[in-house]
């Protein structure tokens, strides 16, 4: 599965071959500048710790870091599903029932305008300090691009295709359970993906606004001791989530549209 | 001609429609036997596909009415099966499913459609690839498998809109060989629309020229070349006669088309 493919499908066998180098070539040689400029002492390590230091911070501080990974993590998953789950409900009603999309449509894009800065400690004060909040303000910021994505995705079935469902005696239920859902599939996941580079960023945010737990807070307590080492490990964390978090939704995606994987065409 | 005629399948009466202030079809009536091909030419714009809409049901005529086996069926889909230049394969349905669609649409069970699918593949030279996505195929397959699910949805009446109009040249000779070897051997009466002079001969037994909007019947050609017919068929001086004769019928509404 090739996760930096852009996920859709690409039907020529050369894009693949050597892609995984491609693909390492540039972290690596991010990895190697990093490494040169703090090992070889051009700058001191309270300004930036080098890159060995920073897993050796990660792996002996794992064990006190380990309750935050999870308590993001529960709110990230979390946060998806519910992202999930109001835009899959809200994007079916607005793309059934225009007068519907008409109305909150422009609702919807007001709740994305309003700064999470904004809106995060309000969450804190109506809802209190636990999960809720966090797993709200990743659902605010999961649920638009699958929103969009889904209402495209609904609407993107081409009209002569419903015109010969109709003529082999589609009814409105037919049209929409084996035209538009199996059409908006990829688009959907196409959203997803975009929410799911979202999600991880507005779990920590959530956390920094307000939260007793989190790898976001350990990132804040660890910035006001200036340990910039574990600063780092923290968002060496972050990092992997999201690509964790992403990886799990291409995986997803391979599965649930099998007639997307990349194969050649067997008959020219 | 008379509108339910005893052994017409599906016949047009005085059909008129218009867009607007358009008139696109101005009266026309025709009449499609039994296990008849009728190739229907005319210039582009004449309101052909606007004719095929209203026959399979999906577009209401202002007058006028069409009757399957003497029921009226205007306005009514489901009744006969349509077929498009594109294929519409559901690229989320393997070439069986895709095909089973129709059989499912109209109430039988899934694996019942399948069956039925399956064993229809080979006769539209199919074979093998029922597992298949449509991307996997060549545009000649996911036409045969398309012309296979039209045929599936209705064994009576096959509207046909241009269905090899997509392809290249080549493919299309190879898909008229094979339709009409394919029409000698199932029970089906087709309404062929195509603006390929070559291709409406080749494949009907009558041919009937449209004028330019608003379209009316201005020659309807009965082709008395014998069957089995192939390749070589548009070679001989009878077939290009036929061919003479409707480039010429044609050329007036070209002129007049062209403003």
């Amino acid at each position: 599965m090739a996760l930096f493919d852009n996920g859709t499908v690409s039907h020529t066998e050369s894009a693949r071959s050597g892609s995984a180098g491609v693909t390492l070539l540039a972290p690596l040689a991010l990895l190697l500048v990093w490494g040169g400029v703090t090992v070889g002492g051009v700058v001191p390590p309270y300004i930036l710790p080098s890159p060995i230091q920073v897993l050796l911070v990660l792996v002996g501080r794992f064990p006190v870091m380990l309750p935050h990974i999870l308590s993001t993590l529960e709110a990230t998953v979390l946060g998806i599903v519910v992202a999930l789950a109001t835009a899959s409900v809200l994007g079916v009603i607005m793309a059934i029932v225009p007068a519907v999309r008409r109305a909150l449509y422009p609702l919807i894009i007001v709740t994305q305008t309003v700064p999470l800065i904004a809106l995060a400690p309000l969450f804190i004060l109506w809802f209190g300090f636990g999960l809720l909040p966090r797993i709200l303000v990743v659902g605010l910021v999961c649920f638009f691009p699958i929103l969009v994505s889904l209402m495209e995705g609904l609407s993107s079935v081409d009209s002569d295709q419903i015109d010969l469902l109709r003529s082999m005696g589609a009814s409105r239920l037919d049209l929409f359970l084996r035209a538009q859902v199996p059409a908006s599939v990829p688009h959907l996941f196409a959203g997803l993906r975009i929410s799911a580079t979202y999600s991880v960023m507005g779990a920590v945010i959530g956390e920094w606004l307000g939260g007793s737990e989190g790898i976001g807070v350990y990132m804040l307590r660890s910035q006001k001791a200036f340990a910039l080492d574990r600063v780092f490990a923290a968002i060496l964390v972050v990092v992997l989530f999201s690509f964790l978090v992403f990886g799990i939704v291409v995986g997803l995606q391979y599965l649930a549209t099998p007639w997307m994987r990349t194969e050649k065409r067997i008959i020219r | 001609m008379i509108a339910g005629a005893v052994d017409a399948v599906l016949a047009a009466h005085n059909i008129r429609r218009r867009y607007g202030e358009l008139l696109v079809l101005d009266g026309i009536s025709l009449e499609l036997g039994r296990r008849e091909v009728v190739s229907v030419l005319g210039p582009s714009g004449c309101g052909k596909s606007t004719l095929l809409h209203i026959l399979a049901g999906l577009d209401r005529p202002e007058e006028g009415a069409v009757y399957l086996e003497g029921r009226d069926i205007t306005g009514h889909a489901g009744a006969v099966s349509y077929q498009q230049q594109k294929d519409l394969l559901l690229p989320w349905l393997t070439i069986v499913d895709n095909v089973g669609l129709a059989l499912e649409l109209s109430g039988t069970k899934r694996r019942r459609a399948r069956d039925v699918a399956e064993e229809s593949l080979e006769e539209f030279g199919l074979a093998g690839f029922g597992r298949h996505y449509p991307h996997q195929l060549s545009g000649g397959m996911r036409q045969r498998a398309a012309l296979l699910r039209t045929h599936l949805y209705s064994r009576s009446v096959m509207l046909l809109d241009e269905p090899f109009g997509a392809l290249d040249t080549i493919t299309r000779g190879m898909m008229h060989d094979w339709l009409l070897d394919l029409l000698r051997r199932i029970e089906t009466s087709v309404l062929l629309v195509t603006h390929d002079v070559e291709e409406a001969i080749l494949l009907a037994d009558r041919v009937i020229v449209l004028s330019p909007a608003p379209s009316r019947i201005v020659e309807s050609v009965d082709i008395a070349i014998p069957r089995p017919r192939d390749g070589e068929t548009v070679l001989s001086e009878e077939f290009r006669r036929y061919k003479a004769n409707l480039v010429h019928a044609l050329s007036p509404n070209l002129h007049g088309g062209g403003q």
